[in-house]
């Protein structure tokens, strides 16, 4: 009789459990003896001491040898399997091809939008240092509207102030032409404070970055920093290139440094060229000198915390010296400090801080999509595995009948599929590779020059491969089931006749989850179709069809205001003489540009939660030319100028916000609590920035009253408005021909980045369903044909019989319609619960939009149809006689 | 049919180690391991895990061989299995121990213990 083990034996004998079970049987009970030996030798000599030195020796001990045992194990168990697997491959070259295309086109897809997701959001910044640390610094208002435009004056307040933070810089994006000489290609710069190179913690490949001396505002030094990518394709990988001269904008900047390989600023999706001082901004950035202006955002301001101090930390010293700077003298009242209370830090992601959420979202509604064709084709190759298990009966049922494990058989077949997608998995990264080059090199209609380089990495290759081989395993795993079934007897006795019911059962849930999920997929495509159709007929509250347009800022050039507003007054005056030109008018802001700019909103004798209010400033005529009506009052006219009253046209958002159930017609408002206006008219709303904004309150303000001297001339033609841009580009050079030549385009043109999203993503997802449908469209066909061959022999009692060649046909055509019928029922209820997740990308088409719905339900049946009609009639047309003798 | 005794030289330390302990009598897996640690003074010290991926290893290789479990006196004659060494583990022990005793009699390792050993 044994006494009750102790508690340390008792853990000792779990511990044994990380043993494979065949040592724990041949040694265990031998083991838990020496343990035992040991406990009570340990007990004896130094008590409790020794049982916890003993315990110290021997968790390792398990740990180690149970973990090697297991290892070679299964090592070889794998290697034997592997290798019977290769060759079960290589002795069905056709089935192994296709299964391995068909895997790769699906693994393909998942990894072809990975590597542009991955390229737009996921990748690190390239050249920046220590990303983890540099932050946004964005103003958040006390009613939690976030900005992220600062002025100069702001950006020098922080950085003279804080201590939290080991740099703060800011920098803004400016469209340039660059050149060695005449002409110029069209590219970006940015203008930096020299601290920018320093938060980032990005070192010169060659010569230097800017110096204290260069930043300060007032003292404009012509000196550039260049990129790698302009280094290599200007100057030809010059290593002297420092001290040489490049042309920006039609003036001369002096090299001091070059930018380090695939440095291209903190949005690396735009291409930037090139970088240059702060102090240089009124000569090459429109809005005059901005330095001094408290009142304009236009900066991004982003830092780097300090070693040793928290994000808390350093968040609660920035909001302290925002709020104190909101309150400094020299800057009460002007727009810049709207009411900012609070700061808001978010790491750099590669994309302003307020779209990084809705570009995840879009890239996860696709990727999503694109799941969807790995699993049609994962289900192909599961349906051919399983139609494989059924012809391989016989193989598995001797091993059973030799005593195989079946246990050991799955593990054998799971082998199989998962080296099947492995190989899969190879070629699709391969698929992607060209893939993404081939989308890469799609035109797109925006002149940004972008930087998007989506070829796939590491990341992308490993994702490949997790995704590929746990497919496999998901996928396999069924059809290893099933093929390792029993019925010895019978697969022996060769009796294929009835393949069995389970087996068709699975083989029918298989086909109708590829139908479901194509049904899916093709309704996320349409959905997409719709919505990029319907983007371009929104209806924003205005035309821009018939409509050019050219940006414009002379003081560029030299300009003085008086010479300035005497330019454009005659520009618009020349440009109304054209030939098939209605009317010409000005805007700061080009509506559909993505850009919107406002202000804080008084209203006297009231206070109104978040008043803040969008805010374009407008020429007389701009109503007209963009067909905007005036719903009360009257537009802006040319007499509103800078000596006459200051005056407002609001939206119909404006009046209902400031002004609930009352007349806002006559009423006054104050900007930023300084200047009083009077509004003259109401205008409708709309959508100003882009097609899918939130109405809220807007105001137009009378360009003169606002004055600054970067504009965009706006034409309205009777005609094709492509007619008439060369002659406004003529006229230009004509007043003025040291006048860099303008960029006239069409407004269609000009607001095409508003659509792309959903231009891309119609790309995507009509090449993904089509992908889809096809593979879903073989599955089906191979299933049916395959199902139909097993079932010659019954076919062929049945024509013997006296069934005709037409009861045949509908029999096979009504099974495969019944197993379709469940497939398009389950898909409809998926994509009425998946594609709500669509809905913001949408421009307000239903997610359960009923004629898409209609349209891939008809697409998806009718390749069904001729999928299930194909076998039907060949199974029709075969003579009962060589049927019967078949088995 | 029988191994080659040569094809197992070297043995690892630990193998020989066990082999030596087995020569004189058949011992248990708690046994063994006491010689093992009397033997090399505490330097060797094998647990229950890696005493029995040894012991597994020399029973696959054929050159010791377990009993069946019986009544061991020295533990109040709880029952456990014995190992004892199999005619060609003696060999191969022999075979190690010649091997060693050449490479210890070379004067390179006694000028080396003469120069640097502690006793």
């Amino acid at each position: 009789m044994t006494p009750r083990p102790s508690l340390s034996e008792r853990i000792y004998a779990a511990l044994l459990r990380l043993y494979p079970e065949e040592i724990r049987r041949d040694y265990g009970p031998d083991m838990r003896d020496v343990f035992r030996d040991h406990l009570r030798d340990a007990r004896r000599r130094t008590g409790a001491r020794g049982v916890l030195a003993l315990w110290l020796r021997t968790i390792p001990d398990v740990l180690f040898t149970g973990v090697h045992e297991h290892e070679t194990d299964m090592l070889q168990t794998m290697v034997q399997d592997a290798r019977y697997a290769a060759r079960i491959m290589r002795k069905n070259p056709v089935f192994t091809l296709v299964a391995i295309v068909v895997v790769a086109l699906g693994v393909g897809a998942v990894s072809t939008i990975f590597s542009v997701a991955n390229a737009v959001i996921l990748r690190p910044i390239p050249g920046v240092a220590h990303q983890s640390n540099v932050v946004a610094i964005e103003r958040t208002r006390s009613d939690g509207a976030t900005s992220r435009s600062a002025s100069y004056p702001y950006y020098e307040y922080l950085a003279a102030r804080t201590k939290t933070m080991r740099a703060v810089a800011a920098w803004d994006m400016v469209p340039v032409a660059i050149s060695t000489g005449v002409g110029g290609v069209p590219g970006n710069a940015n203008l930096v404070t020299p601290s920018y190179f320093r938060a980032l913690g990005v070192r010169p490949a060659l010569g230097r970055f800017f110096t204290a001396d260069e930043g300060r505002a007032g003292e404009p030094r012509m000196v550039a920093v260049i990129s790698d990518e302009l280094w290599r394709r200007l100057f030809a990988s010059d290593s002297g290139v420092v001290g040489r001269r490049v042309q920006i904008d039609g003036r001369q900047f002096t090299i001091v440094g070059v930018a380090p390989p695939r440095f291209t600023g903190l949005f690396p999706v735009l291409r930037v060229d090139a970088w240059m001082p702060m102090p240089v901004q009124p000569l090459v950035r429109r809005g005059g000198d901005l330095l001094r202006a408290a009142n304009s955002g236009w900066l991004d301001v982003v830092g780097s915390v300090a070693p040793g101090v928290t994000r808390a930390q350093a968040r609660a010293e920035l909001a302290g010296l925002t709020t104190q700077y909101a309150t400094s003298i020299e800057t009460k009242a002007t727009h810049d400090t709207a009411s900012f209370t609070d700061v808001q830090l978010t790491t750099v992601a590669g994309l302003p801080a307020g779209a990084t959420q809705s570009v995840l979202a879009f890239f996860g509604v696709l990727i999503a999509i694109s799941g969807l064709v790995l699993v049609i084709a994962s289900v192909d190759v599961a349906s051919m595995l399983l139609a494989r298990a059924v012809a391989r009966r016989r193989e598995i049922a001797v091993r059973i009948a030799l005593g195989a494990a079946r246990a050991r058989l799955v593990r054998q077949l799971l082998t199989e599929s998962v080296l099947l997608f492995a190989a899969g998995g190879a070629l699709g990264a391969l698929f992607a590779e060209g893939a993404t080059r081939l989308l890469s090199r799609v035109p797109l209609p925006t002149d940004v020059p972008l930087s998007v380089d989506p070829s796939p990495d590491a990341r992308v290759l490993v994702v490949t491969i997790v995704v590929a081989l746990a497919t496999g395993i998901v996928f396999g795993l069924a059809p290893a089931l099933q093929g390792s079934r029993g019925g010895v007897a019978a697969a022996l006795r060769g009796d294929s006749a009835g393949s069995g019911r389970s087996r068709s059962r699975l083989r029918g849930a298989l086909v109708a989850g590829q139908i479901a999920a194509s049904l899916v997929l093709l309704t996320a495509s349409g959905l997409f179709v719709r919505a990029l159709a319907r983007g371009q007929h929104v209806d924003p509250g205005y035309r821009i069809d018939h409509v050019a347009t050219t940006a414009l800022d002379v003081s560029l050039s030299g300009y003085d205001s008086v010479r300035a507003r005497t330019f454009y007054a005659t520009l618009a005056e020349q440009v109304s003489r054209i030939p098939g030109v209605e009317r010409a008018a000005y805007t700061r802001i080009v509506p559909l540009s993505l850009n919107n700019s406002g202000y804080g909103i008084t209203i006297p004798g009231r206070t109104v939660p978040g008043s803040f209010a969008n805010a374009d400033a407008v020429s007389a005529g701009y109503f007209d030319v963009m067909r905007q009506p005036i719903l009360a009052g009257r537009a802006i006219l040319a007499t509103d100028n800078a000596s006459s009253p200051l005056v407002a046209v609001v939206s119909e958002a404006f009046a209902k916000k400031f002004y609930p159930g009352e007349q806002a017609l006559g009423r006054t408002f104050m900007l930023d609590s300084s200047t009083t206006i009077t509004i003259v008219g109401i205008t409708r709303d709309v959508k100003f920035a882009k097609l899918d904004e939130r109405t809220g309150p807007f105001m137009y303000l009378p360009i003169d009253q606002h004055w600054r001297p970067d504009v965009n001339l706006l034409v309205r033609t009777s005609g094709d408005a492509t007619t008439v841009l060369a002659a406004i580009r003529s006229i230009v050079r004509a007043l003025d021909t040291t006048l860099p030549p303008p960029l006239v385009i069409t407004m269609e043109r000009a607001s095409a980045a508003a659509l792309l999203p959903q231009r891309f993503a119609v790309i995507i997802t009509a090449s993904l369903g089509a992908a889809g449908l096809l593979l879903a469209a073989i599955g089906l066909y191979g299933v049916l044909s395959f199902a139909t061959a097993q079932r010659r022999h019954e076919i062929g009692v049945r024509m013997a019989l006296g069934a005709a060649a037409g009861d045949v046909l509908r029999l096979i055509v009504r099974e495969g319609m019944n197993v379709v019928g469940v497939g398009v029922a389950v898909g409809l209820a998926l994509a009425a619960l998946g594609t709500r997740a669509m809905a913001p990308f949408l421009f307000g088409v239903n997610p359960l939009d009923l004629p898409t719905l209609a349209v891939t339900t008809l697409i998806l049946v009718g390749t069904a149809l001729v999928a299930c009609l194909l076998p039907a009639r060949r199974a029709a047309k075969s003579d009962p006689l060589i049927a019967l003798r078949a088995d | 049919m029988a191994a080659n005794p040569r094809s197992f030289i070297p043995l690892r330390p630990v193998e020989f180690l066990v082999l030596l302990a087995l020569a004189d009598e058949e011992l248990h897996g708690y046994a063994l391991t006491q010689q093992i640690d009397e033997r090399t003074g505490g330097a060797v010290r094998l647990e229950p895990g890696n005493l029995y991926k040894v012991l597994k290893r020399l029973v696959a290789d054929g050159l010791i061989a377990g009993t069946h479990r019986r009544a061991a006196p020295e533990l109040d004659s709880e029952r456990r299995r014995y190992y004892r060494l199999t005619r060609l583990g003696a060999r191969v022990a022999a075979l190690e121990a010649e091997r060693l005793e050449t490479l210890l009699a070379s004067r390179t390792v006694r000028s080396l213990t003469r120069r640097f050993g502690t006793a």
